[in-house]
């Protein structure tokens, strides 16, 4: 009878066991490696993936450490696993990683002079495009101003262009005497 | 100024366009490494011909020498190995990184192609020692050190004659007569 209860357990633990590798095969996640890591602080993983994803591969461009399966990736993920249990920051992970592969490892590159470009170029490019946006659509609502004339100003203005007309039609009709 | 501002779109355009067809012929890969200027990381790491001999950065600093990553499952050093030998011939001391390989392949490599290296030190794969700390991810890599053991010149790529005649060679003779 015991050891038919045992059997039984042992039964259910594989079924348990065969579902979570079921399971785990229809679960997406951008981890390209399946690699298993004993973290002793439950806030080491999510740092794990949080900065495993702001550091890019130095040998594959588009691409963070977290989702490239090259060799070199895979070094890096082992040493972030390293230096997390070693109890070091983000920042002294990220500075070990920049002084062995340089800025170009830092998905958000570090705000100095050299990179202000990065960083100023496209909110300036925003602004610009509002500034320009905003004069085109002052500049197409002016012609309505001519309507809002007085009436006296609107009697000087015909008055002009009619004197304007008067000066031209003498010239016009002198030509016109010639040719005849 | 109103003509101007007509032909702004056409300038802008332009100037984006010669921004990014020069984008076109740059080689992504390149870039300057982080190590020039740094002095030789710590480690210690088994000779290749003699696996209880362990070797420190301290057995080889004294002279300008070149230290060229490789391994036998990497098909550029192959190519690249010709160089290798050529400059050894010359009389510049080169150091071998084994990296990431086992002892028997590299052996295989060596007897097959020669062997121009005065050393070859042996990086187990998972082992990160030496070649990770000179930012190395990937073979061939190939650094000059200085007399002091500070990184004067690193290439993460393929070594090739004209590299040879118009940079490495004439970089190795200026931190030689350097005092």
């Amino acid at each position: 009878m015991a050891n038919r209860s045992v059997k039984s357990i042992k039964h259910l633990t594989f079924n348990y066991l065969l579902m979570a590798l079921l399971l785990a095969l229809f679960t997406t996640s951008s981890y390209a490696a399946i690699e298993l890591y004993d973290f002793t602080d439950d806030s080491y993983q999510a740092r794990y993936k949080d900065v495993g994803g702001k550091l890019r591969c130095p040998k594959c461009e588009n691409q963070s450490i977290a989702d490239s399966n090259s060799p070199s990736a895979y070094d890096m993920r082992q040493e972030l696993y390293r230096l997390l249990e070693e109890g070091k920051t983000d920042q002294q992970i990220y500075d070990f990683m920049v002084q062995r592969f340089g800025d170009y490892v830092l998905y958000e590159p570090p705000m100095r002079k050299d990179t202000w470009v990065l960083w100023y170029l496209p909110p300036a490019l925003v602004l610009l495009g509002l500034l320009v946006a905003f004069f085109l659509v002052r500049s197409r609502k002016k012609p309505n101003s001519a309507v809002k004339m007085s009436v006296s100003e609107r009697q000087l203005r015909i008055q002009k262009i009619l004197e304007l007309e008067n000066n031209t039609a003498p010239t016009s009709s002198s030509s016109n005497t010639k040719e005849s | 100024m109103k003509r101007f501002l007509l032909f702004l779109p056409l300038i802008i355009f332009v100037l984006v366009g010669a921004f990014l067809y020069k984008g076109l012929s740059m080689d992504p890969s390149a870039r300057e490494s982080a190590l020039l200027g740094k002095p030789m990381p710590e480690f210690s790491l088994p000779n290749l011909h003699d696996p209880l001999q362990q070797i420190t950065q301290e057995n080889l600093l004294g002279e300008v020498f070149i230290l060229n990553v490789w391994g036998s499952w990497c098909p550029s050093c192959y190519d690249e190995h010709e160089e290798i030998v050529r400059m050894a011939q010359a009389g510049i001391p080169i150091v071998g990184l084994n990296y990431k390989d086992e002892r028997s392949k590299a052996f295989r490599y060596l007897s097959q192609l020669g062997n121009p290296y005065s050393l070859v030190l042996f990086e187990e794969d998972g082992l990160r020692e030496l070649a990770f700390n000179l930012g190395v991810y990937g073979a061939p890599e190939t650094f000059i050190f200085d007399r002091d053991g500070i990184v004067r010149y690193h290439l993460a790529g393929v070594i090739t004659p004209q590299l040879v005649d118009q940079v490495i060679m004439p970089e190795v003779r200026k931190w030689q007569t350097a005092q």
